[in-house]
């Protein structure tokens, strides 16, 4: 800037010179060659100032050094492969975490696949019993192809490792005659209606919830605390139980091994616990963590019965 | 002829998120046939929406068992970071360098004085300052700087200076729609819109450029300008979204200006930093939402004249609306907007990024 400031000094004082010498009636013949000369100065001047200012104007926007991506080029800069590369970072570490829970997943498909087929070829035209744990059935994904429902408003679980409620409370809730639209209700949840939740096994709706119909066995549970493991393909989910009484107080989820946080399916517990099944709803955008968990939970109550 | 959408919408990250797959893969979703295609494509659509929530659980400030509150808690100690909550703050520091602090992610305790401390899903009050850890020194943590702030990129580990709390805003939700953009990679057509934050690839259902409208800032339902791009991230920042609940000031929105927290003479306890007034609304297209996202808030609070000259050094366009409603734009904006562009990348793993211009073929406005 001093250096614009003395520029602009030099052509306010060179362009007064002339005047100045007129008026003061120099004796020598000044103004004969003061007049081109000041001229001569003044251009120079200007020239430095435009200079000095365009300059300056440079260094105070930063204007780009003509990187601006033409057709068919490619943008290079800091940002655009930082920025790059860390959704391929993010990636590959998720990747990494779950691909050996992936992997197990797929052999334990086939497997089972192997079984059903060696069964059925054994049984002739009897289906082959089921594998155990019992897979729940899984409400059609193409159901929800038209979710644009706004967020709920339900109020989170202050837990995600699992939730306990009063015996009495889920005494109540199974011998509600409707069991899951009931409960449903209760936890500000709304089922297949308006909501980014849909009930995951809409054959069982109104119907018998009790663990003996969808935990796999028969008769009364044991008492005490039992484990189970789901698997999805971005990891497991090992969901846990404890019943007292013949009945589930408690329902949790004891480890999230998912690439994926379990705190998006964290109502689900409270829905064993109060509706007493492994009947939860399918929450929109973690399906697969649904299932698994379900899984878990059914192999929990399984064990339960053993 | 109208080819099939495939759409979902969640609630995540305080808006709500909508993904759209257009072509016959879409089709086979609704129809009787090809189980397997259709499998593939919910399963994909599911394995995009989880990244909403994982990335959300991870950066929010909201949540005081979130890894980034947790890592406030730690001041002066090298904490090991997960992958995503490393990646978001090297890139929000990085474009903070390059912003001259314009953009910087430290401004989270500043944000909570001004009331943005409202989880959107239960309503309740965020207090995100740990007990006796200096926190209530207003003073010294609105001091706090993105310089305050260091990275070992070998350990990955992040360690605070000073004690402050990170707001990850404007980075998380675009990496959240970058990571969703991974995951459907195999799908030649979609779009992800996250609250107006969007990222398009191919075409729309009528076989044209996706066509994104950009909301008029002070006309509420009217739109601005449309663009009609493909294979990019559109994003934009306004002075319209989000008030601020706290009067302090008139016209108090939620895109702050850190930099008057470091100016002299303007960093007092009562009102250490001041929403941005140099633009209503900021909008930017790049290669991938989370550089579109950041640039937006950067070029916003820097105001048109800095902020195009921001955008056009680092190759992306922009449309930046004064507070006068006046239209400044990058040179490569034009009002049919003809753009294109790509990135680099390693392979064809990340998120495609060709942005092209398009025709006035009818498309969708978001």
């Amino acid at each position: 800037m001093k250096l614009a400031q003395t520029a602009k000094a030099c052509v306010l004082s060179l362009a007064i010179m002339p005047l100045a010498g007129t008026s003061f009636g120099l004796d020598f013949d000044f103004s004969r060659w003061i007049v081109p000369a000041s001229a001569a100065a003044m251009l120079l001047a200007i020239a430095i100032l435009v200079g000095v200012q365009t300059a300056h104007s440079r260094r105070e926007y930063r204007l780009p050094p003509a990187t601006r991506a033409e057709a068919g080029d490619r943008v290079s800069n800091r940002l655009v492969v930082l920025s790059s590369a860390a959704v391929l970072a993010v990636y590959s570490a998720g990747y990494f975490r779950t691909r050996t829970a992936a992997d197990q997943l797929a052999a334990r498909a086939t497997k089972q696949l192997a079984a059903r087929a060696a069964a059925a070829n054994a049984a002739g035209s009897l289906p082959a019993p089921p594998p155990v744990p019992v897979a729940p059935p899984v409400a059609s994904r193409a159901s929800q192809s038209s979710e644009t429902s706004p967020p709920s408003r339900k109020k989170p679980s202050t837990s995600t490792a699992g939730t306990r409620v009063p015996t009495t409370h889920s005494t109540s809730a199974a011998s509600n005659a409707s069991g899951a639209s009931g409960a449903s209700g209760a936890l500000g949840t709304s089922g297949t209606s308006g909501d980014s939740t849909a009930n995951n096994d809409p054959g069982t709706q109104g119907q018998d919830n009790s663990p003996a119909t969808r935990g796999g066995g028969t008769g009364r549970m044991r008492d005490g605390r039992y484990q189970g493991r789901g698997s999805s393909p971005h990891g497991d989910i090992v969901a846990e139980v404890v019943i007292q009484r013949g009945q589930i107080v408690y329902a949790g989820i004891a480890e999230c091994l998912t690439r994926y946080s379990c705190s998006v399916i964290k109502e689900l517990p409270m829905q064993v616990v109060v509706r007493q099944s492994t009947n939860v709803d399918v929450v929109s955008g973690a399906t697969e963590s649904t299932d698994a968990f379900q899984d878990g939970i059914a192999e929990a109550l399984l064990r339960a019965h053993e | 002829m109208s080819e099939t959408v495939y759409r979902r919408t969640i609630p995540a990250m305080g808006t709500l998120v909508t993904i759209d797959v257009v072509g016959d893969v879409a089709g086979d979703v609704a129809g009787p046939g090809a189980p397997q295609a259709s499998a593939q494509l919910a399963a994909a659509v599911e394995r995009a929406f989880a990244w909403f929530y994982q990335i959300e659980q991870c950066c929010t400030r909201f949540d005081p068992q979130s890894e980034l509150v947790r890592l406030s808690a730690h001041v002066g100690v090298a904490v090991p970071a997960s992958a995503i909550l490393y990646e978001a703050v090297q890139f929000a520091l990085a474009v903070a360098e390059e912003s001259g602090g314009a953009f910087d992610p430290t401004v989270g305790a500043a944000m909570e004085m001004r009331g943005f401390n409202r989880e959107y899903r239960s309503g309740g009050i965020v207090r995100s300052a740990p007990e006796g850890s200096g926190w209530a020194t207003h003073r010294a943590t609105h001091r706090a700087t993105y310089r305050d702030v260091r990275l070992d990129p070998d350990r990955k580990t992040i360690t605070l200076l000073r004690p402050l709390l990170l707001d990850l805003g404007a980075v998380a939700k675009g990496l959240a729609i970058d990571m969703a953009a991974h995951e459907l990679r195999p799908f030649a057509h979609f779009a992800i819109n996250a609250g107006g934050d969007l990222y398009v690839r191919g075409h729309n259902a009528q076989g044209g450029p996706w066509s994104v409208g950009i909301r008029h800032p002070r006309v509420p339902g009217a739109l601005f300008d449309t663009l009609r791009v493909s294979d990019c991230a559109v994003c934009t920042s306004g002075d319209y979204e989000r008030r601020c609940p706290v009067e302090t000031e008139a016209g108090g929105h939620h895109i702050l200006d850190p930099r008057a927290a470091t100016s002299e003479g303007t960093d007092s306890p009562e009102s250490p930093v001041s929403s941005a007034h140099a633009a209503a609304s900021a909008t930017v297209v790049a290669p991938t939402a989370m550089l579109a996202d950041a640039l937006a808030t950067a070029a916003f609070v820097l105001g048109p004249d800095d902020g195009i000259a921001l955008l056009e050094r680092f190759g992306v366009d922009g449309l930046i609306i004064s507070p006068a409603l006046e239209r400044h734009t990058t040179r490569g904006m034009h009002s049919d907007y003809e753009f294109s562009g790509s990135t680099i990348l390693p392979d064809a793993e990340g998120p495609s990024s060709d942005c092209s211009g398009g025709s006035d073929r009818p498309g969708r406005a978001n």
